[in-house]
């Protein structure tokens, strides 16, 4: 097996004196879908943001392609293809849709082909071009998603971090998501997936972590952790059904 | 009542409005941004005066020509108070960064004015270039030439501050990292820089106040404060963060307070312009001119 594209290595991670990661270490390969699933207050949203440099680890290192990142500013990872769409979006809320994507191609190195990604993001989200001129926070939470990750699309992602696309969106709307994801997964966009719905996420994933309390407690591929008694009861609702049968 | 005495005031009300507005959108472009709130920009404000004055007196500089002068060495001062001092504020949560920076800028302007009063000695100081006392007039109101220079350069560089911040690719960045620091270095923007860049231009635009301060009003080291405090009454009036409404709201105060003088006392103008602030505070708190 080739090197992996972004690994974390024993990363710890605090929030003043409360500890909210303990040594988590995690892979992904080139190529991969890997989810990332587990309880409300895991800390998993703090995990991405802690790959994605807004978040400083205590312990450990983030290392992609190679080469460490964790002490980078946000803003360098996204230079070196690490993209993240953050839980809540993060929209540039009071600003256009044109506008939110034209900022996704910030970085020097999106910038040069801010045309073409322009058009292959409002080929992916037809609505975008429609609400072009509309301002962001006036648009329904389905199309805020897509506009978010139009946005880190127009940054040239080699790895797409997204935190909880599904949240609060109708289920119609969250398969339209999902198939994005998995259509801009093969055309080489590495995901990394955290999300609620694991039943999805393990769906669609080549690889899962389970993290709990701060700690991975497990891993394997989406098709084992579906079929895994013990993650059935815990994360997929199974408990009735099991009951029953 | 004369028509004319009305328009007189009304107009003069604008000229001094556009000082205060000047100085409000330097401050509240940097509070919007950065939620830094600082108190010496009264005292950057007085330091813009005298490096105009300085311009006029050994060099012979017209003052108006001297704004750049004043923009661009504010500018460089903006970017060291910003690296010496409120880089470390922006490092906190934005809750925190408003109270550290009420304090650091609190002593920063104690500093600065006490530094311009053993440099420049504690006297007024005006500059009288050779068109000042000329006006024109039309109908039966006055123009004074110096008064209407200063309105037309305030109004263009609010103007020019506006093109650059909706028509420009940095222009939008920096609003972007204004509405949400974290999304902007999501998606690239370098963060610290951009803080840089925006203290350097409102201390510019404190600058540029200063030169026009120079020629409509004087200057001296302790003009600080009562800028600073007419920008905060200006800034709440407009809307926190609101960078062309605090223009527009600073012309609004300008024309309040003098058109109260046909009815109350000129000494009066100041508690009229608070009056308004107390109102707007009561019945619309988040400003005149927020969305």
């Amino acid at each position: 097996m080739t090197a992996p594209l972004l690994e974390v290595r024993g990363v710890a991670a605090d929030y003043g004196d409360v500890r909210a990661l303990w040594d988590v270490n995690l892979h992904v390969g080139a190529g991969e879908i890997v989810a990332l699933v587990g309880p409300n207050g895991a800390g998993k949203t703090t995990l991405m943001r802690t790959i994605a440099g807004l978040h400083r680890p205590s312990a450990g290192s983030v290392v992609l392609d190679g080469t460490d990142i964790h002490q980078l500013a946000a803003h360098r990872t996204v230079e070196r293809g690490l993209v993240l769409v953050p839980e809540g979006r993060h929209l540039f809320s009071e600003m256009s849709v044109m506008e939110n994507l034209r900022l996704g191609a910030f970085s020097p190195r999106a910038r040069r082909s801010m045309a073409q990604s322009l058009d292959r993001v409002l080929g992916i989200f037809p609505i975008l071009r429609e609400r072009q001129a509309q301002i962001a926070g006036t648009l329904s939470g389905g199309q805020q998603q897509m506009l978010a990750i139009g946005r880190a699309l127009m940054s040239l992602p080699r790895v797409l971090l997204l935190d909880e696309p599904s949240l609060g969106l109708a289920p119609l709307v969250v398969r339209s998501i999902f198939e994005v994801i998995t259509s801009v997964n093969r055309d080489g966009i590495t995901v990394l997936l955290v999300e609620q719905n694991a039943h999805l996420a393990l769906a669609i994933a080549n690889r899962a972590y389970i993290l709990e309390q701060g700690r991975v407690v497990g891993e394997g591929t989406g098709s084992e952790l579906l079929h895994d008694k013990q993650v059935q009861r815990a994360y997929l609702g199974y408990v009735e059904a099991s009951a029953e049968a | 009542m004369d028509p004319s005495v009305i328009g007189q005031k009304l107009v003069f009300g604008l000229f001094v409005g556009s000082n205060y507005g000047v100085v409000a959108v330097g401050l509240t472009l940097i509070f919007g941004v950065m939620r830094v709130l600082n108190v010496a920009h009264g005292e950057l404000v007085m330091l813009g005066g005298y490096a105009s004055y300085i311009a006029f007196n050994a060099l012979g500089v017209d003052p108006y020509l001297s704004v750049v002068l004043s923009a661009i060495s504010l500018f460089l001062l903006g970017l060291l108070l910003n690296t010496v001092l409120f880089q470390y504020v922006e490092r906190l949560d934005e809750e925190q960064r408003i109270k550290n920076s009420l304090l650091i800028s609190f002593g920063l302007a104690l500093v600065l004015q006490n530094l311009a009063l053993f440099a420049f000695s504690a006297d007024d100081r005006s500059v009288r270039a050779a068109y000042a006392g000329g006006a024109f007039v039309i109908a039966g109101i006055v123009f004074p030439y110096t008064r209407v220079l200063t309105f037309v350069v305030g109004t263009a560089v609010v103007g020019a501050l506006y093109l650059f911040l909706q028509r420009t690719y940095f222009g939008m960045a920096l609003r972007a990292t204004a509405q949400d620091w974290e999304a902007a270095a999501g998606v690239g923007i370098n963060v610290r820089r951009t803080y840089l860049l925006t203290f350097g231009i409102g201390s510019a635009l404190a600058g540029i106040a200063g030169s026009l301060v120079l020629v409509t009003f004087s200057i001296s080291p302790t003009i600080g404060l009562a800028w600073t405090l007419k920008a905060l009454v200006v800034i709440v009036l407009a809307g926190m963060g609101s960078v062309y409404g605090a223009f527009l709201a600073g012309l609004l105060l300008g024309v309040v307070e003098n058109l109260s003088t046909i009815w109350v006392g000129a000494e009066y103008q100041q508690m009229v312009g608070l009056l308004l602030f107390l109102a707007v505070l009561l019945l619309r708190p988040r400003g005149l001119f927020s969305r």
